[in-house]
């Protein structure tokens, strides 16, 4: 995965940047506290494809 | 198969199938690369860029001196496309599947963007044309194709007197929608609305070519283009379909087969 396009893209709901976590393959919004998902070298950038972040889940960067 | 908003196709359930056109409209994607005018190191954004054009042709040209972002809804049309990119093995151009009216780009970002034949399919085209000026650097180049009026787009246009009054109104083809912003200033109002001073507008003929009209017929039958139409009719007037459609068709035939007119709007400027 290429990181260019990694660093340019942020949140679609808040904007904020996005921190990439390469083992689960998301890009995580911490504000929102929602993971969109990268599938098959793709970053799905669709609110409803995001993961909510559990409470007890840290995220780290 | 879902329906899409508007009676657009069903992108995903098409995606596969859709490049079957693709040939046809790549006059088009030329025109606006040459517009786009694009220099090493540019970081570029084509937006609603279905199976990856013109975002991949591109890519070709410029031997991965340009950073191409490709983006679209539809994650079936973006599959495709990436698939592209692999079997290619073209470097410095990714895509990503995402809001088109609201891009998840911080403003700024790119020096030049792209569109083609995505404005006006757009549930809200003006918020994706607010979003266009938006990621765009100032000084940076856009370049966009949006089909002309109803009567210069043909194919459209015979579909939608083919099927109406025989499915319901709300299965009919969008022709409205695909054609709104081919009115007289349409696009330009949009584009101000948006922000955009520097608008330049040139209607642009090109043709659709296919051998014979089985042909043409052929791709629209495999591409799925018309399904949600078909889905909705008796199987009994499905021939009668083709027929009628073959009526229209027959004043384009000439000796080098079918040759359809469409007119489109080249629009571009810089911001």
């Amino acid at each position: 995965m290429d990181r260019k396009l990694l660093d340019i893209l942020v949140c679609p709901l808040c904007k904020s940047p996005l921190v990439f976590n390469k083992e689960s393959q998301e890009l995580i919004c911490k504000a929102d506290r929602l993971a969109f998902p990268i599938k098959d070298d793709i970053p799905v950038m669709l609110e409803e494809e995001a993961r909510q972040l559990p409470p007890e889940e840290e995220v780290e960067g | 198969m879902t329906k899409s908003a508007e009676n657009q196709p069903d992108w995903n359930a098409i995606a596969e199938k859709f490049d079957t056109w693709l040939p046809q409209i790549k006059p088009v994607g030329d025109a606006m690369l040459i517009k786009l005018n694009a220099g090493k190191g540019d970081k570029i954004l084509d937006v609603a860029s279905g199976t990856g054009e013109p975002a991949i042709s591109l890519s070709q040209q410029m031997h991965g001196e340009v950073m191409i972002t490709g983006v679209d809804a539809a994650a079936g049309m973006v599959k495709v496309a990436n698939a592209k990119v692999k079997e290619q093995a073209l470097n410095n151009i990714q895509f990503s599947t995402m809001p088109v009216e609201s891009l998840t780009f911080n403003e700024a970002i790119f020096d030049k963007v792209l569109c083609r034949f995505g404005v006006m399919l757009f549930a809200n085209p003006q918020q994706g044309a607010n979003e266009l000026f938006r990621v765009l650097k100032p000084g940076g180049r856009y370049v966009l194709a949006v089909w002309g009026e109803a009567e210069t787009m043909p194919t459209m246009h015979w579909s939608y007197q083919v099927f109406k009054g025989k499915v319901p109104d709300e299965e009919l083809p969008p022709l409205a929608k695909i054609t709104s912003m081919g009115a007289p200033g349409a696009i330009e109002t949009l584009l101000e609305n948006a922000g955009f001073s520097d608008i330049n507008v040139e209607r642009i003929t090109f043709h659709y070519h296919f051998d014979s009209f089985d042909d043409y017929w052929q791709v629209v039958e495999s591409s799925d283009i018309l399904k949600q139409q078909y889905d909705a009719l008796p199987e009994s007037d499905r021939q009668s379909i083709r027929n009628e459609v073959a009526r229209f068709a027959q004043v384009h035939v000439t000796g080098e087969g079918l040759r359809i007119p469409h007119e489109y709007l080249l629009v571009w400027g810089d911001k």
